[in-house]
């Protein structure tokens, strides 16, 4: 049989039940079922990654949870326990496996309650036949209440629906879709909007002073949004989006230093440095724990006991470590820090120093080429004898490297530059592996106790493994350091940072 | 798809009432269902609210069933259309007469609807002649209300000769009885004198109800408006032995 495809619009705000009545009375006697209501509380991580990638995550009582892709079931499961959620906490089925690669560590919490009430109704000939069908959908959220009318044709009476049509168009206004994600959309829900990149306020002709002052508040800014998440230990990666927000804040500073006048250095220094440091003791048994399943199964069986002592002495210890961080967030030092470099990077630029006043974005670019000959003046001096540190330096300086193109990028060719960050990653997923397992081995050694046979042997296991590991990925680096500074690298660095190039205002970069 | 036709040559047996409510059930179960109204009086279509078409039916209905799905109207019932009647259907035996094969056309007609329905029930003028002989040769079961009197047993035998004449397959009857009432002896003596002559009957018998005449007054069919009553839950048990001989193999 075939079905009609309905219509449906956004009702005018204030226009009811009554005057869709009203507005078909002429030809119509309207007949309204009894409404059906559904009540979902509907879930997302802090960056909105579900609604992002078109999912909506939403609980129901009765019903459980469900995963909607794109308007479509993609999965159900009885609801876990718990206001807090994670992939984890979910029975194993097709809801765990989507959610997983989905959100992987995030937690996801109740970002919004959406109640959705459908009254149906029948449009009526002079017989009491039904013609047309149709429903009301109001859906509201935090009080807000949107209100929907579809109209639905039925086999053989299409002039009776371009009626009803017509009758309720001065009611309507944009045509809708009424499926769950539309209707959230319509609410424009808060939680939703999480955008994962701040937008950067600057432009390519910008005095340099400026456009630096200006990023690093809007990084420290966004290191401050995530500062509640680890206070309330949400999940991980809000430390670690933190982190990552004051390591740029702090890269960027670095690497245009020569922009800033001393007394901006001097307060932002040492601050964002405390800021930082005071929470990588947290970050270190958080990277723990985050992989102690996968360490445990290196192991052979007998190493079990072994390694469930150190899990749960690494628990307690996060436990202390979380404690300190949430005291210094609360503590008027950390206060201070976060307002002094506000306030100092508020500040109008003084252009105290020579690069200061340049346009930013001939600055970034000699930074660019500056780094890169830098980079690879590290890299040619690397061999297999070489110390963990000059690897280490190696890697922190293709970071800021990288880092210097990905903070200017809205100003550079984008195509062009993404492939340029890109390969970058490449070679810096070898370099991290290095530097992960130096970290992880280092940290490991920390918990060496001879009072703890059984965990003192599964440690010494697990760091062997990882030394072979690490003895491994340290092989690698020579291959990949001679796969990336070729000669077509150096040539595109050249056509792309080097050439001196006339901005959208008509100034030399 | 399958094809069933609810027919006998005597009026005011309870065909269209059979029609109405098998048709029901069947969309009730899932079936997309369409129900035809052949009978020139339209009283399937009365009782589902569907006015008579008035739109003329064009020459090439003989020919095609595009005209058909042009006239085909939804009901007020999810998974059940109805083709309404017309009063142009009066001349059906004429017009079919003068068409070659005309046995063959209803089934020709109906082809076209092959994967939009599960399910066409026909509801049939009490008429013999081509229309007839075109329904039996499209029909994949051809029920035959038979109330228990004499005169009734009477047409029925009548319909069976036709068959046998007409070469079409007498499997295809399915007679059962209709407007029973239980405390006639002489319905009881006739149902068992018939069932004895014809083990073909359906199980289910439908009762002579008021519920059933009420249809005419509810304008729908009887599970509607008196849904836990006998008469409902005959026709329920009529078309559960409906359906179970649809699914037999050919």
């Amino acid at each position: 049989m075939k079905a009609a495809p309905e219509v449906s619009w956004r009702l005018e705000d204030g226009a009811g039940g009554a005057d869709i009545d009203a507005a078909l009375a002429p030809r119509f006697a309207t007949e309204w079922r009894e409404p059906a209501v559904t009540a979902r509380v509907c879930y997302d991580d802090a960056d909105a990654t579900l609604w992002h990638a078109g999912c909506v995550l939403f609980g129901s009582d009765p019903g459980g949870l469900c995963l909607l892709r794109d308007g479509e079931p993609v999965a159900e499961s009885p609801p876990p326990a718990g206001e807090r959620l994670f992939w984890w906490d979910v029975p194993e089925g097709a809801l765990r496996a989507a959610l997983r690669p989905l959100v992987g560590v995030r937690a996801l919490l109740p970002v919004a309650t959406h109640e959705v009430s459908r009254h149906e109704l029948l449009l009526q000939n002079q017989d009491r036949k039904t013609v047309v069908r149709g429903s009301l959908t109001r859906s509201v959220v935090d009080g807000q209440c949107l209100q929907y009318l579809t109209l639905t044709p039925m086999r053989g009476y299409d002039d009776e629906f371009e009626s009803a049509s017509r009758g309720v168009r001065q009611l309507v206004h944009a045509l809708a879709d009424v499926d769950l994600q539309t209707l959230l959309a319509g609410h424009r829900i808060a939680a939703f909007a999480a955008a994962r990149v701040a937008p950067m306020p600057i432009a390519d002709g910008m005095p340099t002073e400026q456009a630096v002052r200006a990023m690093a508040h809007v990084m420290l800014e966004q290191a401050q949004r995530h500062v509640d998440g680890v206070v309330r230990d949400i999940d991980t990666e809000f430390l670690h989006a933190y982190r990552v927000s004051l390591r740029k804040a702090r890269s960027l500073v670095s690497l245009m230093k020569k922009s800033l006048p001393e007394a901006a250095l001097d307060t932002l220094k040492p601050r964002l440095s405390r800021m930082a440091g005071t929470t990588n003791a947290l970050r270190d048994l958080d990277v723990y724990l985050l992989a102690h399943h996968e360490y445990a199964a290196l192991l052979p069986a007998g190493f079990a006991p072994g390694m469930d002592e150190l899990t749960a002495l690494v628990r307690a210890r996060r436990a202390q470590a979380h404690a300190q961080v949430a005291a210094y967030f609360a503590s008027p030092a950390y206060r201070d820090d976060v307002d002094a470099c506000l306030a100092e990077l508020a500040l109008p630029p003084v252009l105290a120093t020579p690069m200061a006043a340049r346009p930013v974005l001939g600055v970034v670019k000699r930074q660019v080429l500056r780094r890169y000959a830098a980079i690879e003046a590290l890299a040619a001096a690397i061999n297999p004898e070489s110390a963990d540190d000059d690897v280490h330096a190696l890697r922190i300086e293709f970071k800021k490297l990288r880092y210097l193109i990905e903070f200017f990028i809205d100003l550079l060719p984008k195509k062009r530059s993404m492939k340029v960050v890109a390969d970058f990653k490449k070679i810096q997923g070898v370099l991290g592996a290095f530097n992960d397992l130096s970290v992880q081995i280092d940290f490991l050694e920390g918990f060496q106790d001879p009072r703890r046979g059984a965990m003192t042997q599964a440690l010494g296991g697990l760091t062997a493994i990882l030394h072979m590991k690490k003895t491994d990925v340290r092989a690698r680096i020579g291959d990949a350091l001679a796969a990336y500074f070729t000669e077509n690298r150096a040539i595109e660095f050249g056509l792309l940072f080097g050439a001196r190039q006339r901005d959208k205002r008509g100034t030399v970069q | 798809m399958k094809v069933l036709a609810c027919y006998s040559g005597k009026g005011g047996v309870g065909k269209t009432a059979t029609s109405v409510n098998l048709a029901h059930s069947a969309a009730r179960s899932g079936l997309a269902t369409l129900l035809v109204d052949l009978d020139p009086q339209g009283a399937s279509s009365f009782y589902f609210r569907v006015a008579p078409s008035t739109k003329k039916w064009a020459a090439r209905f003989f020919d095609e069933s595009d005209d058909l799905v042009r006239h085909i109207k939804a009901s007020d019932f999810d998974n059940l259309d109805i083709v309404p009647a017309n009063l142009a259907f009066r001349q059906f035996d004429g017009a079919l007469a003068a068409l070659d094969r005309h046995e063959r056309w209803l089934k020709r007609l109906f082809k076209g609807l092959r994967g939009e329905y599960d399910l066409i029930v026909v509801d049939c003028p009490p008429s013999i002649g081509p229309l007839a002989e075109a329904v039996f040769t499209a029909s994949d079961l051809v029920l035959v209300p038979v109330i228990p009197t004499t005169l009734s047993e009477r047409t029925f035998d009548q319909l069976q000769a036709f068959f046998a004449d007409g070469g079409y397959p007498l499997e295809r009857i399915a007679p059962f009885f209709s407007m029973v009432q239980a405390r006639k002896t002489l319905h009881q003596a006739t149902m068992d004198a018939m069932r004895a002559r014809h083990p073909g009957f359906l199980r289910t018998t439908i009762p002579h109800a008021s519920e059933i005449e009420k249809m005419g007054e509810f304008r729908a069919p009887v599970h509607v408006f008196a849904g836990t009553t006998p008469a409902s839950r005959a026709y329920g048990g009529l078309w559960a032995d409906v359906a179970a001989r649809l699914a037999e193999p050919v």
